[in-house]
């Protein structure tokens, strides 16, 4: 089917008098997928399946680097080296200090999870980023969440934990009446809240946006001049956001990794 | 491999500052949703509802920035006057 | 008077998408200039970057406001 086909062919274009058919939310909830295992009735959703498949990927990619690892480095081994020292000294040491190197494995493995499960909005068949699906930012987040937590209950004592927390310095002390529940709120409730938000709505977004230019391309090729122009102008524009898209994923894995390591490190000092 | 001391090229006191604007976010955030929640109350009760939770509102982004000033200008102080101090490289 | 055009549906997006780009315009503002006073000047980087974090509170408050206000009077 060549494009003149596609034009002329009877389905929503420009001069059809169908509307611009805008894509909403529901491109988000496709149709689960139903199969029978072991006797019992299953339905999964291309975002889980997705997301088993990318650790498939990045547990097979770090055994198959670390394996058989020499002093002087294969190919492999190299690329491995690499992704291991970019979360090493951009990351851990850069953020949380000499502390770090022990949450290399942690921090790494939430990158590249993150990461390529970003990646897989515009991967051609699989189009579809995993962490648009809220649950699955939430979870990764509630996960970072209890970490840190725990981990400032160890360092710095359970009720200390939440007192060096609550009592900012530098502060006069009748203002800690007003700033008290501040300090807490932002604690415990809006940094884990605003950590999956971010992640969440980039990836919505940004999908919506690669989405509509998409479906704005299709819907404007028709046999006129206005309709090829555009039709054109908004498939470059597809073209180019999809590059941006691309950036924007690693980006906010990297974000949603600094910050891991940001709370992980406020945890493991006490402020003073 | 073990860590060296020149592997660390940012301070501690350099590092406790760094999350601070994102930190200043939360404060943000928390402060709307707090005293924006007093005013809700407080409206539910008394009436005129979208005046109380918009003076909270104020309020609160007013608290949090105060917040968010008094702990950058603690933080900083001790590193800004080193700072100074230190002769130009 | 006759109505000539009229927007309907999520008018609260539509405004907080208007509120955005100013505070959006300022941040970018902020760091870029506070960038280029820390490579211009590395050793007042203590008082730029604090000046530079109460700057970036001060515009994300804005954005921040255009968010609310819909819940505040859209009900």
């Amino acid at each position: 089917m060549n494009l003149a086909t596609i034009a002329t062919e009877d389905a929503c274009h420009l001069n059809s008098g169908c509307g611009f058919p805008a894509p909403n939310a529901e491109i988000f909830f496709l149709e689960p997928y139903s199969l029978t295992l072991f006797g019992h009735h299953l339905l999964i959703s291309k975002s889980i399946i997705l997301a088993l498949l990318v650790a498939l990927i990045v547990i097979t990619f770090f055994v198959a680097v670390s394996r058989s690892s020499k002093l002087v480095p294969s190919k492999l081994q190299s690329i491995g080296e690499q992704a291991y020292l970019f979360i090493r000294d951009q990351i851990a040491r850069e953020v949380i200090g000499k502390e770090g190197d022990k949450f290399v494995p942690f921090l790494g493995s939430l990158f590249f999870f993150i990461w390529i499960c970003n990646l897989m909005g515009v991967v051609p068949g699989a189009q579809f980023p995993v962490m648009s699906s809220l649950a699955f930012p939430v979870a990764l987040t509630l996960m970072v969440y209890i970490t840190y937590v725990y981990l400032g209950m160890k360092h710095q004592g359970p009720i200390k934990f939440f007192t060096n927390a609550a009592f900012p310095p530098g502060v006069p002390k009748a203002m800690y009446v007003l700033l008290t529940p501040l300090e807490l709120l932002g604690l415990l409730v809006t940094r884990p809240v605003t950590q999956a938000i971010r992640l969440f709505a980039n990836m919505f977004a940004g999908h919506l946006l690669i989405t509509t230019f998409t479906v704005g391309a299709y819907y404007l090729l028709s046999p006129s001049i206005i309709g090829a122009l555009g039709s054109a102008t908004s498939f470059g524009v597809t073209v180019v956001l999809t590059g941006f898209e691309m950036f924007i994923q690693g980006l906010q894995a990297f974000i949603f990794t600094l910050l891991t390591a940001v709370y992980i490190g406020g945890s493991l000092h006490a402020e003073h | 491999m073990k860590a060296r001391d020149t592997d660390f090229p940012i301070s501690d006191a350099d590092r406790s500052t760094s999350d601070m604007a994102w930190r200043s976010v939360s404060y943000l955030t928390a402060g709307i949703l707090f005293y924006g929640g007093i005013g809700w109350l407080l409206g539910q009760y008394f009436g005129h509802k979208s005046a109380f939770i918009a003076a909270g509102v104020i309020i609160g982004i007013v608290l949090a920035l105060y917040l968010t000033y008094a702990r950058v200008s603690f933080m900083e102080r001790d590193t800004t006057t080193s700072d100074l101090r230190k002769p130009p490289q | 008077m006759s109505i000539l055009a009229e927007v309907t549906g999520s008018l609260g997006s539509i405004g907080y998408g208007l509120a955005a780009i100013g505070p959006g315009i300022g941040i970018g503002i902020i760091f870029g200039q506070g960038v280029q006073a820390i490579a211009r000047q590395p050793e007042a980087y203590g008082v730029i970057r604090q000046n530079m974090i109460l700057g970036f509170a001060l515009a994300e408050a804005l954005a921040l406001i255009g968010f609310v206000v819909p819940f505040v009077f859209g009900a």
